[in-house]
């Protein structure tokens, strides 16, 4: 059947293009390879289903995550709760800032700081952020939506998701310094 | 602009959502204050940091395939089950052409309706007061999920008449490979599941129908259920319930196109 060639191949083009997004953040929300590929399955054959009713032209990438968190929302959040390797009481906006500030005057400290962090440090840093959290930092930091697209995304309003991006930040700062310091990169200033 | 008021600004401008007014004051005051400076290099250079770190393209062998494998699937099956449901179409017209010429032509035709068309509806009725699918519907997520379906796809208002009937709870879920919100609802004490959704390319029941303030509605009751169907756009709106003889259309009526 034409139409239906028609339409498989319009869907590989259009919307198959964004494959590796959607597979890194999955990656990142399940935390687990096999479950990683088989929400992008089920995102991808759910949105080949309602194809025919996609506008053509409007904004593909943000439609199919917004299919995939709703997935994920219903099918892999993690039912139970999992103990935090971070403590994450809430700390002040400048934390890291003031704690990489402190380490002395040595010129630009943040920079190697960033330079030090291995790749998987700030993988594990973002796996440590609960759900809510990670995805919205996800969302915004790795696929660069604006906030008006991270809102349709999750279904939440903007301030909701201002307020979460914000927490988010500062929640991760503290993770990653966590890190940085057990991995020896720096030492705890002294209080 | 004071550092408070600057740095409350700092993370709107970083994620480029900041307007313009807000940009040149920040700015402004970021010229003349080391501080405030400093935090904002920061801050930006944190979020450049993170997703640099997380830029490694990931690995997925063979995922692509395997979607287009099963995307190759689904077609197979819908059109397997298209002829299936043409067959089942000839068929019954066979029978009723036929069963026309008895007298007791009318019960039984009914009853084939009710076979083919209702018992899979009833079946998912069922299965919503009964627990089956019980965590589908406590999940208020799917709630969204229904509404946003029924709104944003579906294009009806959802202006529930609380004087009428209590929603308890709903999901989306798929009737002959077309997606359909289902709602579960108390009236008048029963159970009534609403489900809603495009009835494209369905043969649909020669149920008896009336007109109401000028809509269409399709009734069918027999000791099994009561059942009420109406079509707006191309959208089949259904209530169905395990009484017979129940008036529906109170809350049929309260879905309209927008």
């Amino acid at each position: 059947m034409p139409e239906v060639a028609d339409k498989k191949q319009s869907f590989e083009k259009e919307a198959l293009a964004h494959i590796d997004s959607l597979h890194r953040t999955a990656l990142r929300m399940t935390k687990n390879e096999n479950d990683a590929n088989d929400l992008v399955q089920e995102t991808f054959l759910k949105a080949y289903r309602f194809w025919d009713k996609f506008e053509e032209g409007s904004n593909c990438r943000a439609w199919l995550f917004k299919i995939m968190t709703n997935i994920f929302i219903n099918n892999y959040r993690a039912k139970s709760w999992k103990p935090q390797a971070v403590d994450l009481e809430e700390v002040d906006d400048d934390f890291l800032f003031n704690q990489l500030s402190a380490l002395g005057p040595a010129d630009n400290p943040e920079q190697l700081f960033f330079n030090k962090v291995f790749d998987d440090d700030v993988r594990a840093a973002i796996d440590d952020l609960p759900d809510d959290f990670r995805l919205v930092v996800m969302l915004s930091f790795l696929e660069g939506f604006s906030y008006q697209e991270i809102s349709d995304i999750v279904g939440l309003n903007i301030g909701t998701v201002k307020s979460r991006l914000h927490r988010g930040r500062k929640l991760l700062q503290k993770s990653l310094w966590h890190y940085a310091v057990k991995n020896g990169f720096v030492k705890e200033a002294s209080q | 602009m004071n550092c408070e008021e600057a740095l409350k600004k700092l993370y709107d401008i970083i994620d480029k959502e900041a307007e313009k007014t807000d940009i040149e004051d920040v700015h402004k005051h970021l010229e003349s204050c080391q501080g405030c400076m400093s935090r904002y290099e920061f801050e930006k250079m944190f979020k450049i940091f993170v997703a640099e770190k997380n830029s490694a393209r990931s690995d997925h062998p063979d995922l692509k395939k395997n979607i287009l494998g099963k995307i190759d699937q689904l077609e197979k099956k819908r059109l397997g089950l298209g002829r299936r449901f043409r067959f089942g179409a000839v068929i019954f017209s066979a029978a009723a052409a036929f069963l026309i010429c008895l007298t007791a032509a009318l019960m039984t035709a009914d009853f084939y309706r009710h076979r083919t068309y209702l018992v899979p509806l009833e079946k998912m009725h069922e299965n919503a007061f009964n627990g089956n699918h019980q965590t589908q519907f406590a999940s208020a997520n799917n709630m969204a999920e229904a509404e946003n379906f029924i709104t944003g796809d579906m294009h009806l208002s959802v202006n529930y008449d609380s004087s009428a009937y209590t929603v308890l709870g709903g999901c989306c879920c798929d009737i002959q490979n077309s997606r359909f919100s289902h709602l579960k609802v108390i009236y008048q004490n029963l159970n009534v599941s609403i489900l809603i959704g495009k009835a494209d390319g369905w043969d649909l029941p020669g149920f008896e129908k009336t007109v109401i303030d000028g809509r269409e509605y399709y009734f069918h009751s027999c000791r099994h259920c009561s059942m009420l169907y109406h079509l707006e756009n191309g959208v089949i709106i259904i209530a169905i319930t395990d009484k017979s003889n129940v008036d529906l259309q109170p809350v049929i009526r309260t879905f309209r196109t927008i």
